[in-house]
């Protein structure tokens, strides 16, 4: 399997980019120079068509960081590169200093950190995405969604596949990062319709990966069509509180929202992370570890460094219930007086680095799914995801999955329900977390926001959890 | 790699039947405060720019046509750009979709006032936003701001063809998102929210964020939301718009054209068992711009010109918007990709809807509708429980309902309001939803 090629591109860009940051780092106390080319296809088949296109993750660009008097902007651009690295060190310098003389009440860091950082790093992976045959990718989605749609109550479907490239740099005075790799994900989605009920399910696949995961949707698929039928059947969970056994998907997502976004560090800094309050006491039942980091596990959110020049780590949220600490993004770091995690993401060079997550997870336990069930008196199986928010000052948190199956004296009745509402206070739920199963599994098919914008690749999993929540 | 120079390599290909160019050039300027002291300073200036390529193949009953999308940055070069074509030409023909033609040069229909932020560069206006953003927090007592994130950007738009489409307009898209903190007998409670607009209309902005600081308020005195059975549920601003937005979506020829849709042309809206006198009907027009929604626009993605186009009238489905290649497939006249659209006023004045028992929400974490399965829902972070007789604020639990079970009982007040994308009612009742209590 060959490595992933660094963009040609940055790579002949990165001596103009050295040279600008040389002479600006004689106008500014700190400058940085993020780039970025990140390639990439889609596919996708729906009713009666095809087409191919590109992910909206395509982005090629720049992003220069100053700081000067401890003030810290930034400048985002896409062309002008042509006219040398004077003209372009003048011309950005410019538009910096014009940013700190715009803000003079702006808030003071103290010095960006550059300690000497040099690495590089090439992903790899089985069958390269963006060197797939279009033909052959356009004809197994069309293949899946016609595999829908020869069911009588499946009305719509769509089969889908994205490739991305990631490339970029980071240069400083005293940094030079490269780093490129691919991640992939494709999806399967039908919509079921009898009468005047429909429902909606799917299946994803995702990782660092290319073309081999379209095999994986692929014997998926009777899998949906099963449960598009059965859906049609669904009924309503009534509201209450219930034990629920959560899949790896759902229950990533749980973590995702309840201590991922509450202890990125900027929270912190805004003061807006009840997680504060907590640290080093009890947050969840004694037998959960949840982690988040870009390295140690091999999902859509890792990276070898993050978009302000930090290497990626593993972070010990919680350890055997006990809050340890959050994840940082450089900013929020040095207010807070901490080594940067490797956390600062952007959606892309022109939009700002936040703290954000990577690949998010609960430790595998000791249980098996099928305990967990067994152990269940009356409650609910929860699967498929459909989407999560967090309330990091007041742990509130809100899940939507897509199919809930009942257990009633641990045995699955055979009811189903969805779409399933999930509701309750984080610590509540977390602490009531009684079994936790030794699988672990990782989906990286979704996207983060921060608040209702800045979508990040990241990934969620981890083993099925068992707890207790309010439906409805 | 100059405008010019792209349309001439797209020019020069034989194997491309037609091809379209989307520019965007975007100046923008953004704050990002905390409490109310500047955190980091941005600005951004970049040119964004998108070539679809289309192939076709046969002839005659057989003819088809497949099209790829790629991305053309300004820093391409004449090599880069070739391969990029033939790449996308190849996929493209790896395509074989039903023919369908691409729009033509025509006038536009509608033309978008100029914006009142127009003639000074975005990062001008920083001071007067922010200004008018914080001046309600003096009067907010114990709520405040507790961070807040201004965006207001200027893009100049141009969309070409290859039959002589070229459209060109200017557009300013304002955006807040923010957080408001209130102290409460359990401690600090906030509220997040944004907000977006195309004019500088400081009124507005201060009286979008004195209301936002009032309602922190209120759910820092809120109590936890308790069992209820059988009341409607209120909706306004954002949540109203996303449930009339199900019946937009739904009216989009796309969706009719991959059967995705329940909605039928000629038919009701609102269900075959509604029963006269217990709705409002819906009347609901795509269109092309809307005073203060910064997606107002002359044209579609296309290039095609956008109408105000009536889409439902009287509760019954008329026509459907969309890119005009579905409409083709249906042989439906082509309307154009509409992104904002208008709903008719209802029966009821607001104050009536709110006065009888129920549930407003005013807030949601997410709020949730379901285009395709119409279930909507979501977790509550503030409403408002009318009992008979108090408007008593709670938070927490949640709400669930479907539309198909509501809209042959969906309710539309008699005043209108501008939301994000839609001018329409300022609040409509649900009837039929399941509530979760908070304990």
């Amino acid at each position: 399997m060959p490595d992933c090629p660094h963009s040609a591109f940055l790579a002949e860009r990165k001596a103009l980019f050295a040279q600008a940051i040389r002479i600006l780092a004689r106008r500014f106390d700190y400058v940085s120079v993020l780039g970025t080319d990140d390639a990439g296809v889609s596919y996708r088949a729906l009713r009666g068509e095809t087409s191919a296109g590109e992910p909206a993750w395509v982005q090629r660009g720049f992003v220069l960081r100053a700081q000067a008097g401890g003030r810290v902007v930034e400048t985002a651009f896409n062309e002008g590169l042509e006219r040398g690295p004077e003209r372009l060190a003048a011309e950005a310098g410019d538009r910096l200093a014009a940013l700190l003389a715009a803000s003079p009440g702006q808030k003071e860091y103290p010095p960006l950190p550059d300690e000497p950082a040099s690495a590089e790093f090439r992903g790899v992976v089985e069958r390269p995405g963006l060197e797939a045959d279009p033909e052959e990718v356009l004809r197994r989605l069309a293949a899946f969604r016609d595999a829908l749609l020869e069911r009588p109550d499946i009305v719509a479907a769509s089969a889908s596949a994205e490739f991305v490239r990631v490339s970029r740099f980071f240069l400083s005075p005293r940094r030079d990062l490269f780093q490129s790799f691919e991640w992939g994900q494709a999806y399967c989605f039908g919509v079921a319709r009898r009468g005047e009920a429909a429902k909606t399910s799917y299946r994803a696949a995702s990782g660092l990966a290319g073309a081999e995961l379209l095999d994986r949707i692929e014997a998926d698929i009777p899998g949906l069509a099963e449960e598009l039928a059965e859906l049609l059947g669904a009924g309503k969970v009534e509201p209450g509180e219930y034990e629920v056994v959560m899949s790896p998907d759902v229950a990533g997502v749980l973590a995702h929202e309840a201590f991922g976004h509450g202890v990125e560090a900027d929270m912190f800094v805004k003061r807006r992370a009840k997680a504060a309050e907590y640290l080093g006491k009890r947050v969840a039942s004694g037998i959960v570890d949840m982690y988040d980091g870009a390295a140690g596990v091999a999902q859509t959110g890792s990276f070898l460094f993050d978009d302000e020049g930090n290497l990626g780590t593993k972070t010990l949220v919680i350890s055997k219930g006990i809050l340890q600490g959050g994840f940082s993004d450089a900013l929020s770091a040095l207010e807070l007086g901490a080594a940067p995690t490797g956390n600062g993401r952007r959606q892309a060079y022109d939009h700002k680095a936040y703290a954000r997550m990577t690949n998010t997870y609960f430790a595998p336990g000791s249980a098996t799914k099928e305990e967990m069930l067994a152990s269940v008196k009356r409650g609910w199986l929860l699967d498929r995801l459909n989407s999560g928010m967090e309330d990091p000052k007041n742990w509130g948190i809100q899940l939507i999955v897509l199919v809930g199956r009942e257990i009633v004296e641990g045995k699955l009745t055979g009811r189903i329900a969805s779409p399933v509402f999930c509701s309750g206070y984080v610590p509540e739920v977390l602490g009531a977390i009684d079994m936790v199963s030794g699988d672990f599994e990782l989906t990286g098919s979704g996207a983060c926001g921060k608040g209702h914008k800045e979508y990040v690749k990241v990934s969620s999993g981890g083993p099925y959890v068992k707890t207790r929540m309010r439906l409805g | 790699m100059k405008l010019a120079e792209l349309k001439e390599a797209l020019a020069s290909r034989a194997d491309l039947a037609d091809w379209r160019i989307s520019e965007t050039r975007r100046k923008g300027a953004e704050c990002y405060l905390i409490g109310d002291r500047p955190d980091l300073g941005r600005s951004i200036e970049a040119r964004d720019c998108q070539v679809t390529v289309y192939v076709d193949q046969g002839g005659g009953e057989t003819r088809s046509r497949g099209s790829a999308s790629a991305a053309v940055h300004p820093t391409m070069g004449g090599r880069e750009l070739a391969a990029l074509l033939d790449r996308a030409a190849f996929a493209a023909s790896k395509s074989r979709n039903p023919w369908y033609p691409i729009p033509g040069p025509a006038p536009a229909s509608f033309a978008p006032p100029a914006s009142g932020f127009e003639g000074r560069a975005p990062e001008a206006w920083s001071a007067e936003l922010l200004a008018a953003l914080y001046r309600a927090e003096g009067r907010a007592g114990a709520a405040r701001v507790n961070s807040l994130e201004l965006f207001l950007t200027r893009s100049e738009r141009r969309v070409l063809n290859s039959r002589g489409v070229d459209a060109a307009w200017t557009s300013w898209s304002g955006t807040v998102e923010l957080t408001v903190e209130a102290e409460g007998s359990a401690g600090e409670v906030e509220l997040t929210d944004w907000l977006r607009f195309s004019e500088p209309d400081l009124a507005r902005l201060e009286a979008e964020m004195a209301g936002r600081l009032e309602a922190v308020r209120d759910r820092a005195a809120a109590a936890p939301l308790p069992a209820l059975a059988g009341l409607p549920l209120v909706l306004a601003k954002s949540e109203a718009e996303a449930i009339l937005r199900w019946f937009f979506g739904n009216l989009d020829a796309a969706r009719a054209y991959s059967k995705a849709s329940p909605l039928v042309l000629g038919q009701s809206l609102h269900g075959a068992e509604a029963r006269e006198g217990e709705y409002d009907r819906l009347d609901i027009r795509a269109e092309p711009g809307l005073p203060g929604a910064p997606a107002s626009a002359p044209y579609d993605a296309e290039g095609f010109p956008l109408a105000s186009l009536g889409c439902a009238e009287g509760g019954v489905a008329r026509a459907f918007h969309g890119a005009p290649r579905y409409a083709h497939y249906l042989g439906l006249p082509p309307a154009g990709a509409h992104a904002l659209f208008s709903v008719g006023p209802g029966s009821i004045p607001a104050a009536e809807l709110r006065s009888a028992p129920g549930l407003e929400v005013a807030y949601f974490s997410d709020f949730d509708v379901d285009l395709d399965s119409g279930d909507f829902g979501g977790e509550i972070r503030l409403a408002y429980w009318n009992d008979g007789s108090r408007r008593i604020p709670v938070t927490g639990g949640s709400v669930t309902g479907s539309l198909f079970e509501n809209r042959g009982l969906l309710r539309l007040s008699r005043e209108t309001a501008l939301a994000e994308t839609m001018r329409g009612p300022e609040a409509i009742l649900l009837p039929r939803v399941s509530v979760t209590a908070a304990k």
